[in-house]
């Protein structure tokens, strides 16, 4: 089942058009990352869902249904934007969350705040940017929703509370939980996000699983042979994107795909070497970014 | 239900609520404390007041001699000094109800909670006339109390309805701020406006007395409706103030309305 489903969602200020015919699936029990540059529209989109403002194109349904007050509870929700009540202590926050929320319990929340080593008797005005954003965590958690739709969650944390908080992550999507979660640190994606769309410029350019994502990436290839060998050889190899000449005895290649022809091909001369950079996402997302940016 | 977002909206305003109090009843029993004297010096008050020009008197509200119990407070409590502070509070309360929120960059998370917008400004909104009743009956019972000490002479009840007037009046102004702020998300604007225009009907009802050609357009004015010196004399407009609690719950549905729709900058 999707948890969050957007059929051709579409965001205008005006002229400008901040969102395009977005078809977002988020499916139940996964951990989605959506990744893009600043200003590429994931903001838009979270408080699109989050009901905060209006679509002016296409529609939205979170567990199958428009969003109504009553779904919000199954809801946490973390603004990319976070400002706290500075007079509020983080546990005077929590009880009137929970009060709005009609969830009195806060044990979740105390044993999340201790995990990410959060006190919750200071005002949040007197907190540190990275603790106000472990406070915004823990409300965001707090009430044990559904789904959690978290914008940059991870900005401001220190290593130590970043790796608990994805460890945390993963544990509420293994009992059940969905997260949605927006960056523009790749390596997070990467590191924490089961599938991952990409958004450029308001549009969502691919929409896959990381793994998935890397086995169709461009990988790179590099060969040292024994001898000089043109670049030219293995232009014409299937898979093959990319053919360089890096130094005499030095081709680098990036192909996509299976390798098997390519190296085939490169073992009919006297290789000496060979090198493989694994693609991460970063190819990946450079990757889009070029072809997005050649379309304009 | 929790009542929760109501009581934490009250306690946000409960420093704007306890200045204005203190401001308008250390006002209020001063002006009670020197009565005595000017009562006793009326004579002199009365030449001073002859002299002054009748616009003057008129926005000040100065309609009878200051000797009489009526007279002085009208001029000297309901005039300005009421009005200022239950419009202030009001107003200014109001304004931040919901844009003083979303100004802030609160409104986000607390919109995720799983409350109607409706019920958010309902809420917001039962705090600023919790906030306004409580600075009223304060003032009600500063008011009866310093007549029988200071000897004023005038009946109690009049003295509540003349209250309770002032604080009708200041509503729809309250509604109005609380109006613009669902509508802009901007406090400073939900402020201006309604102060503006209760300025300006303020001097509209107050100068129409003078101005035959300013007297049909009083009925433009909340003032005219609350008729705050009639109720002080004992014959308050019931009906005037029955109009603006009504107008006050079609700008505070209104409100509803427009924050609704809203769009939250972010």
């Amino acid at each position: 089942m999707n948890v969050v489903s957007t059929h051709q969602l579409s965001k205008s200020y005006n002229e400008t058009v901040a969102l395009r015919d977005l078809d977002l699936e988020v499916h139940a029990g996964e951990v989605y990352g959506l990744l893009g540059p600043n200003g590429a529209g994931k903001t838009t989109t979270l408080r699109l869902l989050i009901d905060v403002i209006r679509p002016t194109g296409g529609s939205i349904t979170l567990f199958g249904e428009p969003m109504s007050p009553g779904l919000r509870g199954r809801i946490g929700y973390l603004p990319g934007d976070l400002v706290l009540y500075d007079r509020l202590t983080g546990a005077d926050y929590l009880r009137f969350c929970g009060a709005l929320r009609d969830h009195a319990d806060l044990g979740e929340a105390t044993r999340l705040a201790k995990r990410l080593d959060l006190d919750l008797d200071r005002r949040a005005g007197e907190l540190s940017k990275g603790n106000r954003q472990k406070l915004g965590i823990v409300q965001a958690f707090g009430h044990r929703p559904d789904l959690v739709i978290l914008d940059e969650p991870a900005s401001g944390l220190d290593p130590l509370a970043q790796r608990e908080f994805h460890s945390y992550l993963r544990e509420y999507v293994d009992s059940g939980g969905t997260v949605l979660f927006s960056s523009h640190v790749l390596s997070e994606v990467e590191q924490v996000a089961d599938r991952v769309g990409i958004l450029l410029a308001g549009c969502l350019v691919v929409q896959d699983t990381v793994a998935s994502l890397k086995a169709n990436a461009l990988r790179e290839l590099t060969f040292t042979f024994g001898e000089e060998v043109a670049a030219a050889s293995f232009s014409g190899v299937p898979g093959v994107r990319e053919a360089m000449q890096t130094s005499g005895t030095e081709v680098r290649c990036r192909v996509t795909g299976a390798v098997g022809e390519l190296v085939r091909a490169a073992a009919r001369f006297p290789l000496v070497n060979v090198t493989s950079h694994e693609p991460d996402l970063e190819d990946i997302f450079l990757h889009y970014t070029e072809e997005h940016g050649d379309d304009d | 239900m929790t009542t929760e977002l109501m009581t934490k909206s009250l306690r946000d305003n409960r420093g704007n609520t306890i200045g204005w109090g203190i401001a308008l009843v250390a006002s209020v029993a001063l002006q009670l404390a020197v009565y005595p004297a000017v009562r006793d010096a009326a004579g002199e008050f009365e030449k001073l007041l002859e002299s002054y020009p009748e616009s003057f008197k008129a926005l000040f509200n100065i309609q009878q001699s200051l000797a009489s119990g009526v007279g002085y407070l009208q001029g000297e409590v309901f005039g300005f000094l009421a009005p200022l502070v239950l419009l202030g509070i009001a107003i200014g309360q109001a304004a931040r109800a919901t844009a003083g929120e979303e100004k802030a960059h609160t409104l986000d998370l607390l919109l995720a909670n799983p409350i109607s917008r409706t019920r958010l400004l309902l809420d917001k909104a039962i705090s600023v006339l919790v906030s306004v009743a409580i600075v009223t009956v304060v003032f009600a019972v500063v008011l009866v109390v310093g007549n029988s000490v200071v000897g004023l002479g005038v009946p109690w009840l009049d003295l509540v309805l003349a209250v309770k007037a002032s604080a009708v009046v200041a509503l729809p102004f309250g509604a109005l701020a609380l109006l613009i702020g669902a509508l802009t998300g901007r406090p400073g604007l939900a402020i201006a406006v309604p102060v503006g225009l209760a300025l300006l009907t303020y001097l509209l009802d107050a100068l129409s007395a003078l101005s035959d050609g300013l007297r049909p357009w009083r009925v433009l004015s909340p003032f005219h409706h609350a008729a705050v010196n009639s109720a002080l004399s004992g014959d308050p407009n019931w009906l005037g103030l029955a109009g603006l609690v009504a107008l006050t719950a079609v700008l505070v549905a209104a409100a509803a309305m427009a924050f609704e729709r809203r769009e939250v900058r972010g």
